[in-house]
């Protein structure tokens, strides 16, 4: 089985990057494909409980709660990123389930993907 | 071992944060407005030691640079296309 990793690094509000990556990573489950989904720079802000693009009438990312939990995605955030912009762990929307990595593990972690994509 | 395309310029965050993922024996491609790290005098500084750099001619001179300007090879649509027949591992 190959593995793809969507890397986010758009914002989570104002554009679909976020949204497209995430349907993108869905789809792969069609395929004989592992999607995992990787946050960077300020797509970490999305990890926030309080983030709801909704508000200002762009798509919410919690239609998409139920499938990262149906499918198992994993999903990821740069702690370095998380730090910067101050996002403590109660803050953090359960439903992403996510899991963190230091940025001195990207390289090696980057290069165990047979494709990367980042939106 | 991976190729690496790298399509923003060097003011966009994310054209750094790839150079970084960059290991050796890795190929970095730089295309579109990514060709304007050809000129920059300290560009092997931001990769590793090994890691190998292009950009693309084409999208090079049609920014207005000339072929001399550039700091590494230059390689047109062909070898482009060579190089991701030949790298299985794409990042971009």
């Amino acid at each position: 089985m190959k593995k793809v990793l969507f890397a986010v690094y758009n914002s989570p509000v104002g554009s679909i990057w976020i949204n497209e990556a995430l349907r993108s990573a869905f789809g792969m489950y069609g395929e004989d494909l592992e999607p995992v989904v990787l946050f960077v720079n300020e797509a970490v802000l999305a990890v926030r409980k309080q983030c709801k693009p909704e508000i200002i009438g762009c798509l919410p990312l919690s239609i998409t709660f139920k499938y990262l939990e149906k499918y198992n995605t994993q999903v990821y955030a740069i702690k370095e990123d998380l730090e910067k912009y101050s996002i403590k762990e109660n803050e953090i929307e359960p439903h992403w389930n996510l899991k963190t990595i230091i940025k001195e593990e990207l390289p090696d972690f980057v290069h165990s993907f047979d494709k990367v994509v980042f939106f | 071992m991976a190729l690496i395309i790298v399509k923003k310029s060097p003011a966009n965050k994310l054209s750094e944060f790839l150079l970084k993922l960059a290991l050796p024996q890795d190929k970095v491609i730089f295309i579109q407005d990514g060709v304007i790290f050809a000129i920059e005098k300290n560009l092997k500084g931001l990769v590793k030691e090994g890691v190998e750099l292009f950009a693309l001619k084409e999208d090079f001179i049609a920014r207005g640079f000339e072929e001399s300007e550039s700091q590494i090879p230059l390689i047109d649509y062909e070898g482009w296309a060579d190089l991701i027949e030949r790298d299985e591992k794409i990042i971009s």
